[in-house]
Formats: structure tokens, C-alpha cells, sequence
């Protein structure tokens, strides 16, 4: 059952993000940008990251995709600037997404560990396992984040208050 | 007859006619029959060698002794299986074409000339292919250089093609690749010189480097160490495991004097990246190309190679098969995209001799070595025959050299198309002719590489790429070389005033073409009427040397070899017949559809990318010129002329010329900073991914 | 191994795969799009694929999945999210500059 629901949703994101990126209205692509956060975050459902999918869709999609809306809409160029295709970038990123492929299929293929890694095999391999899954529910994220990861997390804190400053600023009139 | 002196007329007919022109060439009258005279007499005693010496011998005298140390750099001659028929080679293509010069130049303003430079260089080239060692072959290297400066340059008070009006009349419609403010016999002479000259620096770093091994070794009893026989048996004994150079010794040391040596091959056989001279010497007369260009100079390149075998590691040979496979597709790459007969030509001896490079880096048990010298023989004899009937086409057009004018010229010259299509044959590979016995024989050798190194376990990926390029080139040159004959001799005539003068050339010229059409058929060369048959008359010449690093060479077994000879077969056929298929299609059955086609090629994206890229020669004409006759050449120039002091370098020339070259790179590296965001980014993450996955791939 | 290539959500590699195509879609929209705010898209869809990279090989390391590797994906949504204020936030104010927002007449940089 999972398996069926599973490439569905990896096609969703696949889908979104094909259109996203070679899509000459910009209106649909920032709306099939929705779509692949969408399908990404169902695909951290998979990964048992519920909580990471749901902040993915409150800040991704209800935040920054809104964002990205009104930045197409106030540039007043919603149909694209041009129709002739930057043919020589997309070579480009075609040979850059080749090399990326390539790396990723060798680290996930060719590493020992990776290859025959399931959650059957792993599983099985644990005599302890209880069936529950634990260690990433909320309560532990939020442990993580105010114990280990406190420092970063304050940080965090500082580096939104300063981009809310700098973007006001960067806003504003400029006075002569 | 005894053979030294046989030898000595061979060198020394030419020099003596060489010597009499460069003194008088325009008070003496008679200069092309003189020459023909000698390259006769050279001719006949090669020929009596060929079938009088039966091991090898040779003479030698020390030139330059260097007391106390035992070491005498010797001059001479040296007769073996391998110089012997280079011999017959050079001197039979040479007379056949000075006998078609004559006809050629008739009238020319500097007729005489051209048969004084062309025996001075025959004579340099004979003493390039009897040298007895190193020494000599370097001195008559630089002096073969020397003769193709003069015959590339033989029209030297022609201007640059930019302000040429009869070039600009004729020239192609698609002029592909030419920088015409900088194309001149002039500039092109200088340019051959110069790329040489790079190639020679190696060699001649590689010939020291040499010189001190063999003599610092402990075996060294005196003489030459540069000769082959004393080079050969030091690197067996072990002579490089006793020098230690750069950190490097024994193995290493080996492969960094093959290396350099090979440099110098790079430069006079066109290589790449140092083919840039090539297409550019076609400014000089069609028959000094054909001797020059297509049979012997370049060839020297080859033979240097096949001279030093025993002297080579395997990761010497295979870099050499490596830039052998990279030249080749290449130069028929961008052979795809001229008009001009010439230039078609150019680039396809450029593939060539890669084919060449190809077959000897596939290694001595692999049958390399057989395949490249062999290769070397056979092109040399076509290709000279396909540059004569150039010539030919070219004089029958009146100097028009543009396959967009040309079409249907087999009506009105029959036997200039019969021998040039049975050229064009050849170097496609089709059974029946030559160069299908050579060419199959370098691929089954690439084939055989990748299979020794399969059984070996290692190495096979590094193997595999030039044989896949080797085979893809095949199709290519299917292609374009019947898309050359195809256009000029087929079809419709598509100018019919220059078609209605068209004519075959006068007897004694077709003469020629024709016997060198016949050397092109496959029965010459096999000894049998089989077409499909693999052995040759030539087998016993073409073994592998022994001796030096190689030792004695296991050959692989009979069966393997005979698989892999058809397995071979049975791919370049198919991809051969494509490739004309191909040409037929777009030129011949349906021009107009080839016409649309190709236009449409040549406009939209992304095939335009691609067309342009072919078009502009890779860019690497262009690089070189930026980076070299503009950054290094005009700009460091001024570094040495000063209007200041008036005369020798000034401290101000240098200043600026040091500036100028800087601004000269530096306007090459601003095309990275085009301002575009994409770009940046593009590249950058490229960058980035291209270095994570060299990591990645060089790890474990 | 052609089956660990189409095998579903119990396996790492198809996450990894379905990662590296959302990269090369993001840099195919870095690397030819003009107009700037379909830049960003790019921008946000190579951080979505090295975030599921996280996620992906956090949870294949054991029988359970890391915190860690959520955690890490947390920090990155939230610094997507202050990077594409900044980053609409400077178009704008380009907008303003240049009243246009295609990144091949936005060249003022230009080495020349």
C-alpha cells in the first residue's frame, strides 16, 4: 500500500519541479513549485519525518511560496521575458545535473552499507526493536533543539530578527 | 650493387639538384626535368634496394666526439625493414609528383623554385628515413621543416586572404574556421615553422635526456648512445633504472622520455592540439600538399614513432592511442562542415594520421605496430593521389576550390573521378581497397587492446575509448569523404560555365594518378584477389621490433586475432556504409531535402550550437591566436622593439610588452565575467559538482 | 541492481534519485531562466533537494530514523525562508534600480 502511494507522490514532486523550472508562465511555474513542495513534504511523510513535512508545509508553501507569488506578480512578468530558451544555460545545468546524478548514484550505490539498505533488513537486524518509532517524534526534536542544538538555534533566532531588519531596509525609499 | 651506394644516390641526387637551384633557379632552364632526372635515379636505386637487402645494415661515421667521455654522435645510414620501404615511398610519390608539377605550375612565376625546395626537401626526408640514430633524425627533422617552410611559403608575395580579390571571388560560401586577416602562404609558412618548432622543443628535450641515460649507464662502451641499436639494448638492460632525474627513474623515467620524443611526433604529424599548421598549409601549391602534407612530412611524425617502439611503456602508448582517437574524430568532425576542397582534405589527413597514432599505441601484441606503419603506407600512396586529383579539379576550375560550385564533374573528367573515387574508396575502409586492409587492422588492434587488457585486468576503460572514437571516426569519414567526391564529381553541375571548361589533366599526369589509383586496390597490398583476407606480403616487414623494453613480443593466438579481426569487420562495415549512405542522401538523391536540412542544422538550437562549434574549428584556431600570435607574439614582440633606444630591447619596450601581454590574457579571461547572473551560477555549480565528483570518482 | 533502482519508500536510493533530479531541474532554472523571481524558484527547489537528502539518509542509518537529520532540515527550511525574504527583497529594490527584472539586461557587472 505504501508502495502504491509512494511514486505517486515522488512523480508530484518530480512533476512540479519540471514545471517550475522549464515552465515560460510564471504563474504556473510558481504554482507547480507548490505542487513539488507538496509532493516533497509527502515524500518526508515516507521518511517518518512528520513533523518536517508539516513545517514544510506551513513555512514552504504557506510562507515562502506565497512570497515567491507576489514577487511574480509585482514584477508585472507573469508570461516571461522572452520565448527564445537560454538554450546554453540548460546545457549547462543538463551537464551539471549529469554530474550530480553520477555523484549521487556513486555515493548511494557503490558505498558499502547503502546498497541492500532497507527497513526489512535493518529492521530484522535489531533484536531490540520495539516497533515503535520514537526517537523523532516532536518531543525529541524539541529536546534536540534546546539541549544540543541550542546555540544554533539561537542563532537562528538572531539571523531571522536581522534578515526582518534588512529586508525593511533594503525596502525602503532610499532618503536621496 | 652495394647498398651504401645506392642509398647515397638516393640523398644525394636531390641535394645536388637542390644546391643548383637555390643558387641559380631562375638563370637555369631546365630544373624540372633535372629534378625528375634525380628523383628517377633515386627512385630505381630505392627499388633495387628493396629487393637486394635482406637484413639490416648501415653505415656510420662519428660527427661530433666528445673525448674522454667515449661518446660519438655519428651521421649515416641505416637500411632495415622498416626504412627501406618509407625509402621506396618518398622516393616514388616524389617522382610521380614532380611529374604532375610540371603540368601543374606550368607558367607559374616561380616555377624553378618549386623544384629546387621540393628536392632539398626529398633530401631531408630521405636523411630523416635512413638516420641511423637520433642525432641525425632530429637534424634532418628541422631541415624537413625547413623544406615544408619553403614549399608552404612558395607563393610568398601573396597577400592575406582578407585583401586577396580573387579568394574573395572564390571563395566557399560557408568559409569555415579561416581567420582571413591572417591567412597568407606567408603567415602559414611561419605558422607550420613555429607549432613545429614546439613539437621540437620536447624532441629535442627527450633526445638529451636520452643521450646523458644511456651514456651515465654502466654498460655503455663508447659510440653513440643516441643510435638505435645502442639505445635499444641499453633501455633493455636496464639503463634508466640507473638514472635517477626529477625523482623519476626506471619506468618513469622511460615514459618521460617517450613522452617528450613523442611531443615532437605531435608537432610534425599533426595532432592535436598542434594540427593548427595543417589546414592552414593548403595556402601553399596542391602537389607540395600532396607530398607533403598527405604522404611524407607528416608521415615523418608516424615513423618517428615506429622508429622508437622498443623504447616505449604502455602508458606512453597509451597516451599516444589516446591522442590519436582525439585527433582523429576531431579533425573528421570538422571535415563535416567544409566546403572547401582543400581544407576537406586537410582535416582528413589530420584524421588520418590520428588513425596512425591509434594503431601503434594499441601496443606491439595487440598488432598495433603492423597496423599503424601499415596505415602510414597505404595513406601515404592515396592520399597523395587524392591531393593530385585536387589539383587536377582545381586547374580544370581555374583556381575555384568551392565543392558549393563544383557537381557533375565525372562527365567531363572521367579518369580524374575513376582514381579519385577509387581514393575516396580506400580511405572509407571498403573491401577491395587498401586502406580497408590498414584501417580494419588499426581497429581490430584498438579491439585487441581492450581485450589484452580485460584478460590483464586493468586498463580496459582506458582502452575502450579509442577504440569507440575510432570506430564513431570511421562513420564520419564515410561520410565526409564521400560527401567530397560526392559533390564534386556527382550530381548535377551546379556552375555550368566552370563545368563546361572542365578537363582531365594531360597524359603524363593522369599517368600518375592512375598508377597511384592501382597501388590503392586492395590485391596490391594483400597479394590476393580476396577481399576479405587479412594477411599481406608486407607482414614479415611489419613485425613488431624486438628488442629494447619490448623484448620479444607474444602474439596474441591465432583465433582471438582472427575473432576480433571480424568482430571488427562486422561493425566498421555497417558504420562505414551508413556514413555514405548519409552523404549519398543529403547530396546526391535528395539535394534539396540535403539543402533544407542542412539549413535548418545551421540555424536553430541546439544544432547550431553545434555547427558553430565545428564550424569555428573547436575554437582551438581561434584560442591559439588569441592566446599565442596576440598575447604572446604581438605584445611580447613589443617587449624587444622600442621606438625609444631605436635599436635592441629598451626597458620601456619591455614594460609595455609585459603589459600588453597581460592585457591580452586578461581579455581572454574576461569572457568569464560576462555580468550575467546565470552564467555565474551556472558554472559555479558545475565547478563545484565537477571537483565533488573527480573526489568521489578517484576514491577507492 | 536494477530493482534497487525501482524499488519504493523502503529503500534510500530512490529518495536519493528523486534529490538529484529536483537539484538539476533547480539548477536548469539558475542556469537559463531570465526573469529573477523564476531564479529564486530555482534557488528553493536545490535547497528542497539537499533537504530531502538529509531527511533520506538520516532515516535509512538504523531501524529509526535520526533526529538529527530532521533537526538539520528544520534549520534549512527556516533559512530558506530567510533567504528568499532577502532575496525578493532585492528584486525589489533592482526592480526599483533597473524597472525590469530580466537578469540578461541586469548586467551592469559586465567585465567589459
Amino acid at each position: 500500500m505504501a508502495t502504491l502511494l509512494f511514486w505517486p507522490v515522488a512523480a508530484l514532486a518530480l512533476a512540479g519541479a519540471a514545471g517550475a523550472a522549464l515552465a515560460r508562465n510564471l504563474v504556473y511555474a510558481a504554482l507547480s513549485l507548490g505542487a513539488c513542495l507538496i509532493g516533497v513534504a509527502g515524500l518526508y511523510l515516507f521518511l517518518q519525518a512528520e513533523y518536517v513535512a508539516v513545517i514544510q508545509m506551513i513555512v514552504y508553501v504557506g510562507g515562502i511560496l506565497i512570497l515567491i507569488l507576489f514577487g511574480v506578480m509585482f514584477s508585472r512578468d507573469v508570461l516571461g521575458v522572452s520565448s527564445r530558451p537560454t538554450w546554453g544555460g540548460r546545457v549547462l545545468a543538463a551537464a551539471t545535473g549529469a554530474v550530480a546524478l553520477a555523484c549521487t548514484v556513486r555515493l548511494a550505490v557503490l558505498v558499502p552499507g547503502l546498497r541492500g539498505t532497507g527497513l526489512a533488513e535493518i529492521r530484522s537486524s535489531v533484536d531490540s526493536w520495539t516497533g515503535q518509532i520514537s526517537t523523532s517524534s516532536p518531543f525529541h526534536l524539541g529536546t534536540l533543539l534546546l539541549d544540543g542544538w541550542l546555540v544554533p538555534f539561537l542563532v537562528l533566532g538572531v539571523l531571522l530578527t536581522v534578515v526582518l531588519v534588512a529586508a525593511l531596509g533594503l525596502v525602503r525609499k532610499d532618503a536621496a | 650493387m652495394d647498398p651504401v651506394a645506392l642509398s647515397l644516390v638516393c640523398l644525394g641526387a636531390p641535394l645536388v639538384v637542390a644546391v643548383i637551384g637555390a643558387a641559380a633557379w631562375r638563370r637555369v632552364p631546365g630544373l624540372d626535368i633535372l629534378s625528375i632526372a634525380a628523383q628517377l635515379a633515386g627512385t630505381l636505386s630505392a627499388v633495387v634496394l628493396a629487393f637486394s637487402v635482406h637484413s639490416s645494415t648501415g653505415v656510420s661515421f662519428p660527427w661530433l666526439s666528445f673525448p674522454g667521455t667515449g661518446i660519438a654522435l655519428s651521421l649515416g645510414l641505416r637500411l632495415d625493414r622498416l626504412s627501406i620501404p618509407m625509402l621506396l615511398v618518398v622516393q616514388g610519390l616524389s617522382l610521380g609528383v614532380l611529374v604532375f608539377s610540371r603540368w601543374y605550375l606550368e607558367g607559374d612565376r616561380f616555377y624553378g623554385r618549386f623544384f629546387a625546395s621540393f628536392s632539398f626537401f626529398v633530401f631531408a626526408m630521405t636523411g630523416l628515413v635512413l638516420a641511423p640514430g637520433l642525432l641525425q633524425a632530429f637534424i634532418c627533422w628541422e631541415l624537413v621543416g625547413l623544406g615544408s617552410y619553403l614549399l608552404i611559403g612558395y607563393w610568398h608575395d601573396k597577400p592575406v586572404v582578407s585583401e586577396d580579390p580573387r579568394y574573395q571571388a572564390d571563395k566557399p560560401f560557408f568559409a569555415t574556421g579561416v581567420i582571413e586577416s591572417k591567412l597568407s602562404p606567408s603567415n602559414a609558412q611561419f605558422k607550420a615553422f613555429v607549432v613545429n618548432r614546439v613539437g621540437d622543443f620536447g624532441f629535442l628535450t627527450g633526445l638529451a635526456l636520452i643521450a646523458w641515460v644511456v651514456s651515465s649507464w654502466s654498460g655503455f662502451a663508447g659510440g653513440d648512445p643516441l643510435s638505435w641499436e645502442i639505445l635499444f639494448h641499453a633501455a633493455g638492460a636496464g639503463a634508466f633504472y640507473q638514472a635517477h632525474f626529477l625523482g623519476l627513474s626506471g619506468q618513469g623515467l622511460l615514459t618521460l622520455a617517450g613522452l617528450l620524443v613523442f611531443l615532437g611526433a605531435m608537432g610534425k604529424s599533426a595532432q592535436f592540439p598542434f594540427h593548427i599548421w595543417l589546414p592552414d598549409a593548403m595556402q601553399g601549391p596542391t602537389t607540395a600538399s600532396a607530398i607533403i602534407h598527405a604522404a611524407t612530412m607528416v608521415a615523418a611524425g608516424v615513423f618517428l614513432t615506429a622508429r622508437v617502439y622498443p623504447v616505449l611503456t604502455p602508458d606512453v602508448l597509451t597516451t599516444i592511442e589516446w591522442v590519436g582517437a582525439v585527433t582523429a574524430f576531431f579533425a573528421a568532425t570538422i571535415a563535416c562542415v567544409q566546403w572547401d576542397y582543400k581544407a576537406v582534405l586537410a582535416y582528413s589527413t589530420v584524421s588520418q594520421l590520428g588513425y596512425m597514432m591509434l594503431g601503434l599505441g594499441a601496443g606491439a601484441q595487440a598488432g598495433g605496430y603492423a597496423a599503424g606503419v601499415g596505415h602510414l603506407f597505404t595513406h601515404a600512396i592515396f592520399k597523395c593521389m587524392l591531393f593530385l586529383g585536387a589539383a587536377a579539379v582545381i586547374h580544370a576550375l581555374h583556381g575555384v576550390q568551392d565543392l558549393g560550385r563544383m557537381g557533375g564533374l565525372a562527365r567531363k573528367m572521367p579518369l580524374t573521378a575513376i582514381a579519385t573515387g577509387i581514393g575516396t574508396l580506400a580511405i572509407l575502409g571498403v573491401p577491395g581497397f587498401s586502406a580497408f586492409w590498414s584501417k580494419d587492422t588499426i581497429l581490430a588492434a584498438a579491439h585487441a587492446k581492450v581485450f589484452i587488457a580485460e584478460v590483464a585486468g586493468t586498463g580496459e576503460w582506458a582502452a575502450r575509448g579509442p577504440w569507440l572514437l575510432g570506430m564513431v571516426t570511421a562513420a564520419l569519414t564515410a561520410f565526409y569523404m564521400g560527401r567530397q567526391w560526392l559533390c564534386a564529381f556527382a550530381g548535377k553541375p551546379r556552375d555550368m560555365h566552370l563545368w563546361e571548361h572542365a578537363h582531365d589533366p594531360d597524359k603524363a599526369s593522369i599517368a600518375v594518378i592512375l598508377v597511384l589509383a592501382f597501388l590503392s586496390l586492395q590485391a596490391v597490398w594483400t597479394g590476393s584477389l580476396n577481399p576479405f583476407g587479412s594477411g599481406s606480403w608486407l607482414d614479415g616487414i611489419l613485425r613488431a621490433p624486438g628488442g629494447g623494453i619490448l623484448g620479444t613480443v607474444p602474439s596474441l593466438p591465432e583465433s582471438v586475432e582472427h575473432y576480433l579481426h571480424v568482430g571488427t569487420m562486422f561493425w566498421a562495415l555497417p558504420l562505414v556504409l551508413l556514413g555514405f549512405a548519409a552523404a549519398v542522401l543529403l547530396y546526391v538523391a535528395l539535394p534539396n531535402m540535403g539543402y533544407r536540412t542542412a539549413d535548418w542544422l545551421r540555424r536553430d538550437p541546439p544544432t547550431n550550437l553545434v555547427w558553430r562549434f565545428l564550424a569555428n574549428l573547436w575554437f582551438v584556431d581561434r584560442a591559439c591566436d588569441l592566446l599565442f600570435a596576440e598575447g604572446l607574439g604581438r605584445r611580447g614582440g613589443q617587449a624587444v622593439a622600442s621606438a625609444d633606444l631605436g635599436s635592441g630591447p629598451s626597458l620601456d619596450g619591455a614594460v609595455d610588452g609585459a603589459a600588453g601581454m597581460s592585457v591580452a590574457f586578461g581579455r581572454l579571461s574576461n569572457l568569464l565575467q560576462s555580468g550575467r547572473s546565470q552564467f555565474y551560477a551556472g558554472w559555479s555549480l558545475l565547478a563545484l559538482f565537477g571537483a565533488l565528483a573527480i573526489y568521489l570518482l578517484g576514491s577507492r | 541492481m536494477i530493482d534497487v533502482f525501482l524499488s519504493g519508500p523502503d529503500r534510500l536510493l530512490p529518495y536519493l534519485l528523486v534529490a538529484a533530479a529536483l537539484f538539476s531541474l533547480g539548477v536548469v532554472s539558475v542556469a537559463s531562466r531570465r526573469n529573477a523571481v523564476g531564479y529564486l524558484m530555482g534557488i528553493e527547489l536545490m535547497l528542497n533537494a539537499a533537504n530531502l537528502d538529509f531527511v533520506a539518509y538520516g532515516r535509512f542509518r538504523g531501524p529509526e530514523p535520526a533526529a538529527e537529520a530532521q533537526v538539520a532540515a528544520l534549520f534549512v527550511i527556516a533559512l530558506a525562508a530567510a533567504e528568499a525574504a532577502v532575496a525578493l527583497a532585492l528584486v525589489y529594490a533592482v526592480f526599483r534600480n533597473f524597472r525590469d527584472v530580466d537578469l540578461d539586461k541586469i548586467r551592469t557587472l559586465n567585465g567589459d
